[in-house]
């Protein structure tokens, strides 16, 4: 090893050529997948939109508002219409700061006057709430957070069929009609109607705060959102 | 060991069977089982008053834990062909200690999993009785309290709440640190009937029992004055600030599982340091652990894990405050260059 | 060695998980549930067999001084490969359970370990079987213990509910310190294993070496 001239320069040239060619790698399988992620991220939000938002017939993705609610987080509303009317909203917002182990991020289906939208789906009443991201504790907060139908190893022999539209949550279902007033909802956790989990304090009081913001932000600009976007 | 060393020329007695340890050597009557048997008796009182406010459902919860607990300890010394252990009453106290550390109303299949790991995974996999690092009650508790929370945090209403209150109400009623504070009756928790775990409720039990303790000297003193002491002190410090989101004192040391913990698990001989200053740096660790995870963190209760903590901590602490030997004299810096 | 035996031993011999004991970041973070495991264990495998190949390939060229950094350029590079083909084509409930464990691949130990102690050593061939191997080995260990704690936790496996009747879910198996005890009794059965091999071949059970012998970062020992 010591008797071999190191030649500092040729090293450079060689690490830099190593480098050029995984950049060229790169940049050659980014131009092969850029195209196709962006349409998943498209994808996944549009799903999120026909799930909360009722029949539309103009593009919310390009009729959009965005406000910044009392907690400082920005709010974006999708504006849905169907024949030129306002049909609802689809109010976004990503990364609230108080989940037990992150961030919350959801999107909610609010109807004309601001309230929270409810849909009924398999003969339920749902809300139009449905939470896109989130690290809670699994079993624990994402039971509040989770619209997920569980599989069991009969449904696999069995063939049963995938039934669309939202898998009820009863914690997430609670918000369905709720319109935002000055008072902020309360955690309710006993009863037959809940929005909170023992244990799960937290994540329960994230998602309220979280759908409370869309719908007050929502309440507060209908003026500007009911004009449709800029 | 080299050749040479194996074959001695005196010869000495088979190491295996005899084990002859420093001198002083005394001689007393105590063995582990008759210390057992006094811990065991020293948790009779709080169990008493656990079984009378809980009733028979605090009776299920303390046979299933504690019957399970020496099934799990005997299995295992089957499966290893080991000689049986269970008659040296540490199963029984861990399944006890782990009973008291449950709801009245807990699942038998709960108290199962409960014992499995107290005696395999926190006891019997560390090599058993002595080896273990951690408090195997403990480690149930919480691994039960990571694992099941929502059971672990329902609490059953004792009988007296029941009639006083009517069913609907006492079954909402919060345990009293999940209160608000000024509401909390001190009486009412002295002689144990709020909600919490069937064997923490009552004060006055429990100090009872932690009497005998001290007095048979089966503890060392200095854990539980300086574990009771430091939340005394901290939360003293809180409350005189904002006496309307804190709780007193007294509160803080009534409540919860502080007396339990205090007295019964921080004070295990296995997992505690040995030596007197070390138990009061334990005591102090576990006091300032338990005040700031109760004050501040997102358990409503922190004597369990402040306690586990200070375990991991103790073979540090042990080795800080090893005594000084007896007539030993400190060579003067000086001398010694 | 023979081609076979370089292949099979990263599968239970030389495990990289249960025996070598590497990558113990992604082992202990990602395997809250089989179909997790097996993401993990896939997306490594791949990388592991790129950059094995290449860093073969290029085992005369590279100048000794800067072996390391052109064996990271080339694993990272791998690794941006893979998080970019995992957004556009796997299902997005497993990228989001991944994503941020497929960047670290970059830093797990065994990528740059196999790299550095076999492919800058050995042919093309011998080194797409090693990371084959050492890849499998990895993705199996992977999903037994994400298998292990999500059956323990709720009775499921892939996402599917096993017994139907287990409806409370016990969380312990799932959290954090679930990961670290289920991967102790694994480590002990494997050790258990391994000792009860030995003592039936009459051999003392020596632990495979983990010393200067099978690396070369420094050059201690030469």
């Amino acid at each position: 090893m010591s008797a071999q001239k190191i030649n500092i320069p040729m090293l450079g040239v060689f690490l830099g050529v190593v480098a050029a060619a995984a950049a060229g790698l790169l940049a050659g399988v980014q131009g092969l997948t850029a195209e196709r992620i962006e349409a998943n991220k498209k994808a996944a939000i549009s799903l999120a939109m026909n799930q909360v938002l009722p029949a539309y017939d103009n593009e919310p993705m390009t009729e959009t508002n965005t406000f910044a609610c009392a907690r400082g987080w920005k709010v974006t509303f999708y504006t849905a219409r169907k024949d030129g009317q306002i049909v609802g909203y689809a109010g976004k917002v990503d990364n609230t700061d108080d989940g037990f182990s992150g961030t919350v991020s959801l999107i909610v289906g609010l109807d004309a006057d601001g309230s929270v939208a409810s849909i009924a789906s398999n003969g339920m009443t749902n809300s139009a709430v449905i939470v896109t991201a989130q690290t809670e504790t699994p079993g624990l907060g994402t039971a509040i957070a989770e619209r997920k139908l569980q599989k069991t190893i009969t449904d696999l022999f069995g063939g049963s069929e995938e039934i669309p539209g939202l898998v009820g949550n009863k914690y997430l279902d609670w918000y369905a009609g709720k319109k935002a007033g000055e008072e902020r909802w309360a955690i309710v956790k006993d009863g037959e109607k809940v929005n909170g989990k023992t244990g799960a304090t937290i994540t329960s009081t994230a998602v309220c705060e979280a759908v409370y913001a869309v719908s007050k932000t929502a309440v507060e600009h209908l003026d500007e959102l009911s004009k449709g976007a800029e | 060991m080299s050749e040479q060393e194996s074959t001695p020329s005196i010869r000495l007695p088979d190491p295996a069977r005899l084990v002859v340890s420093n001198s002083p050597h005394m001689r007393s009557g105590e063995n582990i089982s008759r210390i057992m048997f006094t811990v065991v008796a020293a948790m009779l009182p709080a169990c008493a008053v656990g079984i009378w406010f809980f009733g028979l459902a605090a009776v299920w919860v303390l046979l299933a834990c504690t019957v399970s607990c020496v099934v799990f300890e005997e299995g295992w010394n089957k499966l290893n062909k080991r000689p049986s252990t269970w008659k040296d009453g540490s199963a029984i106290i861990t399944g006890i200690l782990l009973g008291m550390n449950l709801n009245a109303g807990t699942p038998w299949w709960v108290c199962v999993i409960g014992a499995f790991l107290a005696i395999i995974l926190a006891k019997q996999l560390f090599g058993g009785l002595g080896y273990n690092p951690f408090n195997p009650a403990l480690v149930a508790r919480v691994g039960l309290l990571i694992g099941l929370p929502e059971l672990m945090t329902t609490w059953n209403p004792t009988h007296a709440m029941v009639s006083t209150l009517g069913a609907a109400d006492a079954v909402s009623a919060a345990t009293p640190l999940a209160m608000a504070p000024g509401k909390v009756e001190v009486l009412q928790m002295l002689i144990g009937n709020t909600k919490g775990c069937l064997g923490e409720t009552s004060a006055i039990a429990l100090l009872i029992g932690g009497a005998v303790l001290l007095i048979f000297k089966l503890i060392k003193w200095q854990v539980p004055v300086a574990f009771i002491g430091s939340v005394a002190v901290i939360t003293g410090i809180m409350h005189a600030i904002d006496p309307t989101t804190y709780h007193s004192p007294v509160v803080h040391i009534l409540s919860g599982g502080l007396l339990l913990g205090a007295f019964f698990m921080a004070t295990d001989m296995v997992t505690s340091p040995m030596t007197r200053k070390g138990a009061i740096i334990f005591g102090l660790g576990c006091g300032i652990m338990t005040s700031v995870i109760r004050l501040w963190g997102s358990y409503p209760e922190g004597v369990s894990f402040s306690i586990l903590f200070m375990n991991a901590l103790t073979p540090l602490i042990d080795r800080m405050t090893v005594q000084k030997p007896f007539g030993y004299v400190a060579p003067e810096k000086g001398k010694v260059a | 060695m023979s081609l076979a035996k370089e292949f099979s031993k990263g599968i239970w011999k030389e495990n990289p998980v249960l025996v070598l004991l590497l990558g113990m970041c992604p082992t202990l973070g990602v395997t809250s549930s089989a179909t997790n495991g097996l993401g993990m264990g896939v997306a490594t495998l791949f990388v592991l067999m790129c950059s094995n190949m290449v860093i073969s390939l290029m085992r005369n060229i590279v100048p000794k001084k800067i072996r390391i950094p052109v064996y990271i350029v080339v694993i990272a590079t791998f690794v941006t490969i893979v998080d970019m083909l995992m957004q556009a084509y796997a299902p997005a409930t497993l990228y989001n359970a991944l994503g941020l464990f497929i960047p670290l691949i970059v830093v797990n130990c065994i990528v740059l370990g196999r790299a550095e102690a076999f492919a800058s050593k050995n042919g093309i061939v011998k080194s797409l079987a090693d990371g084959l191997g050492m890849g499998l080995g990895f993705t199996l260990a992977l999903v037994a213990l994400g298998g292990t704690r999500e059956f323990l936790a709720g009775g499921t496996l892939f996402q599917i509910k096993m017994i139907p009747a287990w409806t409370t879910d016990f969380m312990l198996p799932t959290s954090a310190a679930g990961a670290f005890i289920i991967l102790g009794l694994f480590l002990a059965a494997k050790n258990a294993q391994a000792i009860r091999k030995a003592k039936r071949e009459g051999k003392a059970y020596t632990p495979p070496g983990l010393d200067c012998r099978s690396c070369n970062i420094c050059d201690m020992d030469k």
